[in-house]
């Protein structure tokens, strides 16, 4: 495993969509390269960023309500 | 493939193998607020277990393939030969039926409002159309609900009928059709612009909510809606390729490109803010 192939998959190992050897392969690499373990620090805390911020709004009472009182008749 | 009429019925939705979508189910967390609103007796029983299994986040079974389609399941009324509606009309509203019915999409379907109401609001752009997105969604699934096999996964389910309804009716008025070539967007790796500076990535931190889905909103459809399904609602490949009726390479592919593009307009957003020094990308 080089870094090239390291960043290639970088997201990939991050959403746990690998093969487990896929995935022991990077975990090694990543431990013994420091660029590639900033480098997926910094992917890894962008992903978490997104979700942070992209997930405090939910649906409107109002529209719960809406969606109750068109199925159940509340 | 035949698009879904707006006034879909059962019937048709069963003609449609990809929303019979099985596997683990990727239960959202229970969310207390919607519990406490629509008040007992609801949310009472299992919906606790099912609920607290995983905080949306992907777990060991994703690449092992656990989630992937199968075969519709079989007609289950063929010995009565009961449509939805005429099952409607012979029972009274109150029958065991019909109570099971609305306590199993409580439990499974509307617990999941959250998510829909978010991903209709990146599709559509706007709260009022969202709203009647969702309305509408939650409608079509409740009348084809005897279709749905219970206990699988309802979020993929109901997210591949909430876009479908979009497509068929939103799309066309609220958005321009699709002019970006996505091909031409030149992959730019945020990550080695700011090593140096800010390899921790700081700067994010002091990007507001309100700026990020901004900057989601301007993606190219295609991008956004995997990156919604992806990054914010934490669905896998295999679900989000389910979906968006793609295949699992364009899913990782277009996911790449759309997180690069996005850190690409945060970044040159903190750079004109003065976040982070450099230059716009």
């Amino acid at each position: 495993m080089n870094c090239r192939e390291c960043v290639e998959h970088l997201y990939e190992f991050l959403d746990r969509e690998l093969t487990p050897e896929l995935e022991r392969e990077i975990r090694d690499h990543l431990d013994d390269c420091p660029p590639c373990g900033e480098q997926y620090d910094f992917e890894q805390l962008f992903l978490k960023f997104l979700r942070a911020r992209c997930r405090t709004q939910g649906a409107p009472a109002e529209l719960k309500r809406r969606v109750l009182r068109e199925l159940f008749g509340e | 493939m035949p698009r879904l009429d707006a006034r879909i019925l059962a019937d048709e939705l069963l003609e449609f193998g990809e929303l019979h979508l099985h596997g683990r189910g990727q239960a959202e967390p229970l969310d207390e607020q919607l519990v406490s609103e629509l008040s007992q007796p609801i949310f009472d029983g299992g919906v606790e277990i099912l609920d607290r299994l995983e905080d949306g986040q992907r777990d060991d079974a994703v690449h092992h393939g656990a989630r992937n389609v199968a075969p519709p399941p079989p007609l289950r009324n063929s010995g009565c030969g009961m449509s939805l509606q005429r099952r409607g009309m012979t029972n009274p509203p109150s029958s065991p039926d019909v109570d099971e019915k609305r306590a199993s999409f409580e439990r499974e379907a509307l617990v999941h409002l959250d998510v829909m109401y978010r991903v209709a609001l990146r599709l559509t752009g706007n709260p009022s159309d969202a709203d009647d997105l969702v309305q509408e969604t939650m409608l079509k699934a409740y009348r084809a609900w005897d279709q749905y096999e219970k206990g699988t996964n309802a979020k993929a389910w109901l997210l591949t009928i909430l876009r479908h309804a979009f497509i068929n009716e939103y799309r066309r008025k609220t958005r321009h059709p699709e002019t970006v070539d996505l091909d031409a967007i030149e992959p730019f790796a945020v990550f080695s612009e700011v090593q140096d500076d800010d390899p921790q990535g700081a700067f994010f931190d002091r990007i507001v909510d309100d700026e990020v889905l901004r900057a989601i909103d301007k993606l190219p459809d295609a991008f956004r809606e995997t990156l919604v399904l992806s990054d914010v609602e934490g669905m896998s490949y295999q679900e989000i390729a389910q979906i968006l009726e793609v295949p699992v390479g364009t899913v990782k592919s277009r996911l790449f490109r759309a997180r690069q593009l996005l850190q690409t307009k945060l970044y040159d957003y903190a750079v004109e803010m003065g976040y982070i020094k450099g230059s716009p990308t």
